[in-house]
């Protein structure tokens, strides 16, 4: 059966959450005829009303992509079978308009210095050496400064909740004193902070660290944006990761930027578009071709190609377009599929403290904490440590929802009288300390198209090849052994902690994290990566390619605030370079 | 102002004077839905489990989560075998949102998760009559709800031990009797603290054990004017979404 064939637009975007969502919004107010293909249904703040509902939404996965249309298959090495996530687990992503956007905590950082310079940086201080050899440490191609600008119009768009460390080249107290200089202060001042955060904040402090407030997607205040998005503050009611907020209060596409691109008039949505081909021609990007609701297929031109639809399927779409070359582990040739990482977890301290009555544990903000970066990145001498890279570490209350928020202590054991007598006392008087690790790239960690499992349509799924290594074991042990000492320094009543750990082989069932980056990596060698630092393809220079697939190697944060200047970045480079000149860009 | 969804207004929310009026004034919302009053209803209809299968199920969750006196219900008063009737007729026990694609394999490694090609519900009918076997083989004949306390007890401790052999794995990277017992385990919590339109959480006593609130919108208090403070202790009688004041 024949295409529907649609009228040439000037971009499409595939995929509209965050990276999508502001590359719409740039280009129609550029004058771009831009069509959004979202391959799930429509959502908006009207549909998170009523429910707060934490088995509808934290647990049988309401929001999030459905494994049973589109899974991931994971193998520990290249010598075992990939088998499929069945389940929905260790991440969350995202499916329907504003994407992994609506459901995130609302955590944004921008990443050090170091991060975009990881490769020299490290040689620099350390020796070539220092990188354990299967290690495939890279430069980003773009450095903090020159991201900065993008950055912070992502902070200002979504009305970021924080308190500048460096600003303008000028120390500041109270906020992060490790972080990169920033050109202007946050948009909106730090959230109210917790109890949990002030008393983490007081060990924190007496054993040498600089705490400050986590900089927060979540409105501490009533905000208007430079586009004129007014949005209500937040309402700290504890329903935030995994739900929609129903008030608006947490930045996500469907109330900042989409609205913006549809004002424009130049903006079509269309949505349940499943996008399954780039087309192309001698080197240029042609089209899409997609299937509709009802099962048709559509083909939409496009001068521009913007693949904008999360880390797994910006690379996967490469791949089954037959775009670039994939990356061959053995040979180490080819970019497309190389450099995947993850964020790494293990390390983490909690305490019960039977006499504190006022945390109001199941109050809170998805991204309403204290944090300290002094173990970060490094951010600390690693001379005589067994291990590259640190980790974010905070304490968070997001709201402690009571399926997943029961903790006993010690040898109490998981079910029966005891264990009940134990969680009347433990639920409201049980907080968290927590690490975000980074996540090197190792030659043998990588995505391709899975030769047995498929889609829902046909099509081969995503296989991802990753596990631990001692680096990231020796990492964990030593961020987790300090969590101990700052959880003790809190003084509780019982606590679990300890030197961190990661399970045997990476393991597909937890929750762990969703911030999967790597398989079109950025970079300055068109041979090893995939985008240049406009995050054009150097293959098909009317492609750009947007999200955490182009980080080299993951650092110690949440991805999304360095990922929003990524985004706008490439709508610059789109808007005012490659229209201009069409061509690759070259800076 | 702009409205939201439920008819009351962003500036009623902005205020955060909900606490200090004593409470949102909210006319012609739309708020509490009880269309079905649930103390008063008459036990659930199984769905999914057969009686001896509810009888079974009731008998374990009542081990997980036991009566401790006559203001701390059991599990199977808190309506947890409800519940769970409930989850394995429905989307989840069907299968929904799970990959169920071949070909099927046992992981030959950790780290894999949930390989079988059974539905939730398949696991449960096909797990119960073993479980049955198990104990009437080694506690003379007898079917678990017959055994006393201890003897409950370690039959689950078994289980969540892997040792027993439910037939659905051939080495310990498979479906074991300790993922079943995790499976399980995981059921009769939601079973406890999920919000009461689910079947279980009777009466909110599941809640009420811990002091959780339940909805933040219940009494349209607002925890933005509460949340700064310290030395306010948020404690108030349960309440579900059927009984938010909602926005």
């Amino acid at each position: 059966m024949a295409s529907i064939k649609h009228e040439k637009v000037d971009a499409v975007c595939i995929g509209v959450g965050w990276t999508g969502g502001i590359l719409a919004a740039e280009m129609a107010k550029a004058g771009m005829k831009v069509v959004g293909l979202e391959r799930g249904g429509p959502r908006g703040e009207s549909s998170f009303g009523s429910d707060h509902d934490e088995l509808k939404f934290a647990i049988r996965s309401e929001l999030f992509q459905d494994a049973a249309v589109e899974t991931q298959t994971l193998r520990h090495t290249t010598g075992e079978t990939a088998l499929p996530m069945r389940y929905i687990g260790a991440w969350l992503p995202g499916t329907g308009v504003g994407g992994a956007g609506v459901h995130w905590n609302g955590q944004n950082w921008r990443y050090h210095p170091s991060d975009f310079d990881y490769k020299s940086h490290y040689t620099d201080k350390y020796g070539k050496d220092v990188f354990p050899e299967d290690m495939r440490p890279r430069d980003w191609g773009i450095s903090y400064d020159e991201l900065e600008p993008y950055m912070n119009t992502f902070e200002k768009m979504a009305g970021i909740s924080g308190k500048a460390g460096v600003l303008n080249g000028k120390r500041v107290e109270g906020g992060n004193p490790f972080e990169g200089n920033r050109s202007e202060e946050y948009p909106t001042p730090p959230m109210m902070p917790s109890k949990s955060g002030d008393m983490f904040a007081k060990a924190a402090k007496e054993l040498g660290y600089t705490p400050f407030p986590v900089p927060s997607a979540n409105l501490s205040e009533v905000y208007t944006n430079p586009e004129g998005v007014a949005r209500n503050h937040c309402l700290y009611c504890g329903y935030c990761e995994r739900f929609g907020c129903e008030v608006g209060a947490k930045a996500d596409p469907t109330v900042t930027v989409i609205p913006v691109a549809q004002r424009t008039g130049n903006f079509e949505l269309r949505t349940h578009a499943w996008v399954h081909r780039i087309t192309h021609r001698d080197g240029k990007a042609t089209g899409v071709l997609y299937t509709d609701a009802a099962g048709r297929t559509h083909e939409q031109p496009a001068d521009v190609v913007a693949v904008t639809s999360f880390m797994f399927n910006n690379v996967r779409l490469l791949l089954l377009s037959g775009m670039g070359q994939p990356y061959d582990p053995r040979t180490e040739k080819g970019a497309v599929g190389r450099n995947f990482a993850y964020q790494t977890g293990g390390a983490g301290a909690t305490g019960f403290f039977a006499d504190v009555d006022d945390f109001n544990i199941f109050m809170g903000s998805g991204a309403n904490g204290m944090s300290i970066d002094d173990l970060n990145a490094d951010n600390f001498d690693h001379s005589d440590l067994d291990f590259l890279g640190g980790g974010n570490i905070s304490i968070s209350q997001s709201g402690a929802r009571p399926i997943q928020s029961q903790h006993v202590f010690g040898d109490t054991p998981a079910w029966g009288l005891e264990y009940k007598r134990a969680v009347k006392d433990t639920y409201r008087r049980t907080i968290s300390v927590g690490a975000q690790g980074e996540s090197p790239a190792y030659r043998q960690h990588y995505v391709d198209l899975d030769p047995s499992y498929k889609d829902a349509f046909g099509d081969p799924l995503l296989r991802i090849t990753f596990d631990w290594t001692q680096n990231e074991r020796n990492m964990v042990k030593y961020l987790g052994t300090r969590i101990e000492e700052i959880m003790k320094a809190m003084n509780p009543t019982k606590m679990s902690g300890g030197p961190g750990a990661l399970a045997e082989h990476f393991d597909t069932v937890p929750y762990q994290s969703t911030h999967v980056t790597g398989g079109t990596i950025m970079g300055d060698d068109p041979d090893e990566t995939v985008v240049n630092d406009y995050l054009q393809m150097w293959d098909y220079p009317n492609v750009f390619v947007v999200g955490a697939s182009n980080y080299p190697q993951n650092a110690g944060f949440n991805p999304t605030g360095t990922l929003g200047g990524l985004a706008y970045r490439a709508a610059d480079g789109i808007v005012n370079h490659y229209r201009k000149s069409e061509g690759p860009i070259r800076s | 102002m702009f409205r939201t969804n439920r008819g009351v207004s962003r500036r009623q929310l902005l205020t955060g004077g909900a606490a200090a009026a004593g409470g949102l004034a909210i006319a012609g919302v739309v708020g509490a839905q009880a269309d079905m009053d649930m103390k008063e209803s008459a036990p659930a209809r199984l769905r999914a489990l057969t009686k001896e299968q509810a009888a079974l199920v009731g008998a374990m969750a009542d081990r997980i989560w036991p009566k401790d006196g006559d203001q701390s219900p059991s599990a199977t008063e808190l309506g947890v075998v409800t519940y769970l009737d409930g989850q394995l007729a429905g989307a989840w026990g069907s299968g929904e949102r799970f990959y169920r694609q071949g070909p099927f394999r046992e992981p030959e490694s950790s780290g894999h998760g949930y390989q079988l090609k059974l539905t939730p519900r398949e696991v449960y009918r096909e797990v119960l009559p073993k479980i049955e076997e198990h104990v009437s083989s080694n506690y003379a004949g007898k079917m678990y709800h017959e055994l006393d306390a201890k003897d409950q007890d370690a039959v689950l401790t078994d289980l969540q031990g892997g040792k027993v052999d439910l037939g659905l794995a051939t080495s310990p990277n498979g479906f074991t009797s300790a993922s079943f017992f995790t499976m399980f385990l995981q059921n009769v919590t939601e079973g406890v603290f999920a919000d009461p339109v689910y079947g279980g959480n009777k009466d909110l006593q599941g809640w009420k054990h811990i002091d959780y609130p339940g909805d933040p919108m219940a009494y349209g208090d607002s925890y933005y004017a509460i949340f700064g403070h310290r030395g306010d202790n948020y404690e108030v009688e349960p309440k579900g979404m059927d009984d938010a004041m909602g926005l």
